[in-house]
């Protein structure tokens, strides 16, 4: 349908768009630098005349990445944690947000565990308790220090929770006519219907997962333990100059592009899933948290 | 309803407490642990109290064993370690002795030479590794024996952990440790010794060659047909020349500088020195008290000067919020012609405009001085890291042995244990990976020169390579492929930052920290923040503000803890001198 528009409505479509415009190219230009600089020769970046198109083009950078084993074994444990993580994560909140979801007539106690949820989502012990527990359950130095300490999101839970809570009784009242029973009812009826904030809470904890840095650097007792981001940023935070003690520390100042590269390469897994799940993504929250 | 909420309540306040319980519990069995370490440690050296007073008849060695620096075990020991990974650091898992940390030249040397076993109780990344240490300490994971940081060692040595090491390194330091330990003027010695006694190990290998150094273009010098500055107005008139002759283009700036004091390239350390400042440092006053450099009264006429240079625009604008590899982008682009630096500085961003510009040339030379009197310039001595031993475990000495072992190594097969001929640096592998005999840096330079002049290699080992030798030899020869040497050849060639390093120590213009000894608490805590408001209105001087604001600045920074530092360290220079 046609409709003419008004100057003051066109008006504000130009100055929309050029600030949307404007706004992608703050958030692009630093992902177009990177990329620039990974293929820059050395010297020309440390010349700082790399902008967003590469400056003698060279693939040293991706060379010198590819012969570098440190990142593939931290690609691979990032890999399998990110496997491990989504695994637990998703049971756990599956698991716990469908009794959750339950009127308060059929759970009697519903309230009392939900509270027992959200403390632990206000109050946590900090850092240091939380490292002696994985201590004490000797998670140190393994893959699950990175999975069991965070297995239980809380909020994915009362996302779910209040997604399943949407669902129309009926379904569930229908389905017990006909002999079903909780699990059955789970995985044929609630599972399916509940796909668009499923695949939210992938995208969650996958992003979640692939990005979090600290957990390794602190329950791994060794730097081939890292997982991938824990090893980038080990490599990217600058090196303090003040604590040079030998001259071939000097070497390790300087190598933007090879930086660049890793990061580059490391960005690529989300970047390839995130723009099929994105579509779930606005849908499942809004669905999710909206009753009725 | 009401029965089910007070339910609700009780039920909670049950997990609750449950919850506390646990938590409670788990804190005890950590604090019993550490206690209990606490304890065997105490009881322990009261016995080696004993031992010290009288060192002839019980003298901490182990039954059965003489006390031979080198001496073997017989019974395989294993001690447990930390460490922290240098990136420089690389193995190659297909090549016999370089294959991993546990798995290489040293750890089999310490095996088979000392019967030694090392166990690795974690590794982290130099970055972490302080982090790593705190969450250790806290969850009380105490290694036998380890390298670690000054906070780190600091904490250690209040929580009673450290071992009273000075039997064992009379007892057992090798010739070689102990000569290497006297060369740098006791300053390593100095930093571990609390109520004259050592406490840890001497970790040898700094000593006050961080110097600043004036580095020029010379060929924009001979362009412009200008001498080599000696003064601070000359420098200031040479980076004028420079600036509007545009040698670099359209953007020539005179002199680089960044948001640090000293950072080791691009840095505004040399021009304060050349005031008779000394940032960073203690330095001793007129009155026999030590100041902190950063307070000097000489600083004001240094802000005065740098706040005119800034107004003309011989200083980057925006220097005050960019770090010396950010501000070096200008050298490496070839757009500045005058910086300052320590004796690695040519290795840093010179070495890009070395490569991307085949005219420059630079050169190094001693630095500028305000009145044209000889420049001196500051040292600092602080050891980076400290070598811990845990108090009470069963072989303290296996620390100094292995150690010993070290140097022994390192002067026998360098090609072997040091850097093998392809530059697999197996020298990162040992048990104290930053420590080396002083001035080591230093000897390579005179080794090269030497055989530079004379053309006979026989004294090109250890130190230095006849890789090294080579490679400065074609950047001076100007051979092929020559020139992605020369800034070695600025390090460590004829004309090189460690030439005129020699220099000024021979002629004794290097200032050295006057505060031997590990900084207090207090001032671990207070000192980087009070330093950081101080420079930043410094830099703000710079930028345009009223030069009284020095005066200004100052007192705050005395006010707000500096004059209670000041106390403490004139404290300890009181009995120390």
């Amino acid at each position: 349908m046609y409709y003419k528009e008004s100057m003051s409505r066109r008006v504000f479509l130009v100055f929309n768009y050029c600030f949307v415009v404007l706004v992608s190219a703050v958030c692009i230009y630093p992902i177009l630098n990177t990329l620039a600089v990974s293929f820059s020769s050395r010297e020309a970046v440390a010349a700082g005349r790399v902008n967003i198109w590469p400056v003698e083009f060279q693939l040293d950078a991706y060379k010198f990445v590819i012969e570098e084993p440190k990142f593939y074994t931290s690609f691979g444990i990032a890999v399998i944690r990110v496997i491990l993580g989504l695994g637990v994560n998703m049971l756990m909140t599956v698991l716990a947000a469908y009794p959750l979801s339950k009127p308060r007539s059929r759970f009697p106690k519903r309230d009392v565990y939900m509270w027992i949820y959200v403390f632990t989502m206000l109050f946590s012990g900090g850092m240091i308790p939380v490292y002696l527990i994985v201590k004490a359950t000797h998670l140190l130095d393994t893959i699950w220090a990175l999975v069991m300490p965070g297995a239980v999101p809380v909020y994915n839970i009362i996302l779910l929770q209040n997604y399943f809570k949407s669902l129309p009784d009926e379904i569930y009242d229908s389905a017990r006519v006909d002999g079903a029973g909780e699990w059955r009812i789970l995985y044929r009826i609630f599972l399916p219907l509940s796909k668009p904030v499923l695949a939210t809470l992938v995208v969650f904890v996958t992003v979640a997962h692939w990005n979090s840095w600290f957990d390794g650097m602190l329950y791994m007792n060794r730097p081939e333990h890292y997982p991938l981001q824990t090893y980038l940023q080990t490599i990217v935070v600058k090196l303090d100059l003040n604590t040079i003690n030998d001259i071939s520390q000097v070497k390790n100042i300087s190598s933007q592009n090879s930086k660049a590269a890793q990061i580059i390469i490391a960005m690529l897994p989300i970047l390839c899933v995130y723009p099929f799940l994105q579509k779930y993504f606005t849908k499942g929250i809004i669905m999710g948290s909206v009753k009725g | 309803m009401k029965k089910s909420k007070l339910l609700t309540m009780v039920s909670l306040l049950l997990v609750l407490a449950m919850t506390v319980t646990a938590c409670a519990s788990g804190n005890g069995t950590a604090g019993t642990v550490s206690g209990g370490n606490e304890t065997t440690g105490n009881e322990t050296t009261g016995k080696e109290t004993t031992a010290a007073q009288e060192p002839d008849t019980t003298a901490p060695v182990a039954a059965g064993e003489a006390a031979d620096p080198l001496g073997k075990y017989e019974e395989e020991i294993t001690v447990t370690m930390v460490r922290d990974i240098d990136p420089s650091m690389k193995f190659d898992t297909s090549r016999e002795g370089y294959k991993s940390l546990e798995d290489n030249v040293w750890t089999k040397a310490y095996k088979e030479q000392l019967g030694i076993n090392i166990e690795y109780l974690w590794t982290a990344p130099v970055d972490e590794y302080l982090s790593k240490w705190n969450v250790a300490i806290a969850g009380g994971d105490i290694p036998d024996m380890a390298i670690v940081p000054g906070p780190v060692y600091q904490q250690l040595l209040e929580a009673g952990y450290v071992e009273d090491m000075t039997d064992y390194f009379n007892e057992y330091a090798s010739d070689a440790y102990k000569e290497a330990n006297s060369l740098d003027g006791g300053i390593a010695e100095g930093f571990i010794t609390v109520d004259g006694r050592m406490m840890g190990l001497p970790h040898v290998g700094a000593q006050p060659d961080n110097v600043n150094l004036l580095f020029l273009r010379k060929d924009w010098l001979d362009k412009l047909n200008l001498p080599v500055p000696t003064t601070v107005d000359e420098l200031v008139d040479t980076a004028r020349a420079f600036k509007e002759a545009k040698l670099g283009g359209e953007n020539t700036v005179g002199l680089v500088a960044n948001k640090q004091v000293i950072a080791g390239q691009c840095d505004l350390g040399g021009f304060l020195n050349g005031y008779g400042v000394f940032p960073d440092i203690w330095v001793e006053g007129s009155d026999g008290q030590l100041i902190y450099g950063r307070i000097q009264p000489e600083m004001k006429d240094a802000l005065q000067k740098l706040q005119d240079m800034y107004k003309e625009g011989l200083i980057p604008q925006d220097f005050a919020v960019k770090d010396s590899s950010q501000i070096g982008q200008l050298v490496a682009g070839g757009q500045a012609g005058i910086m300052y630096g320590t004796y690695w500085a040519p290795l840093g961003v010179m070495t890009d405009n070395i490569k991307n510009d085949e005219s420059a040339e630079w050169i190094c030379v001693d630095g500028v001085t305000n009145d044209g009197s000889p420049y001196v310039t500051q040292g600092s001595a602080a050891p980076a890291y400290y070598v811990f031993v845990k108090k009470g475990i069963e072989h303290p000495e296996a620390a100094v042995k292995m150690l010993n072992l070290n140097f022994d190594l390192l002067e026998k097969e360098p090609t072997v244990y040091g850097t093998t001929e392809d530059g697999m640096e197996a020298i990162w592998y040992r048990f104290g990976h930053f420590i080396y005999k002083p001035w080591k840096n230093m000897e390579a330079y005179q080794k090269i020169t030497k055989a530079l002049e004379t053309g006979d290699l026989s004294e090109i080992k250890g130190t230095a390579t006849e890789t090294d030798y080579n490679n400065i030899k074609s950047a001076i020869d100007g051979a092929e492929g020559g020139r992605q040497f020369v800034p070695a050849e600025l390090v460590f060639g004829p004309d090189s930052t460690f030439s005129h390093i020699e220099k000024l120590w021979n002629e004794d213009r290097i200032y050295v920290d006057k505060f031997l000894s590990t900084a207090s608490e207090y001032a671990q805590q207070n000192m980087t923040d009070l330093n950081e408001v101080l420079w930043a209105e410094y830099l703000k001087i710079i930028m345009g503000d009223d030069i009284n604001n020095f005066d200004k600045a100052v007192e705050v920074w005395k006010s707000n803890g500096g004059d209670r530092i000041t106390q403490e360290v004139n404290d300890w220079y009181a009995t120390a001198k």
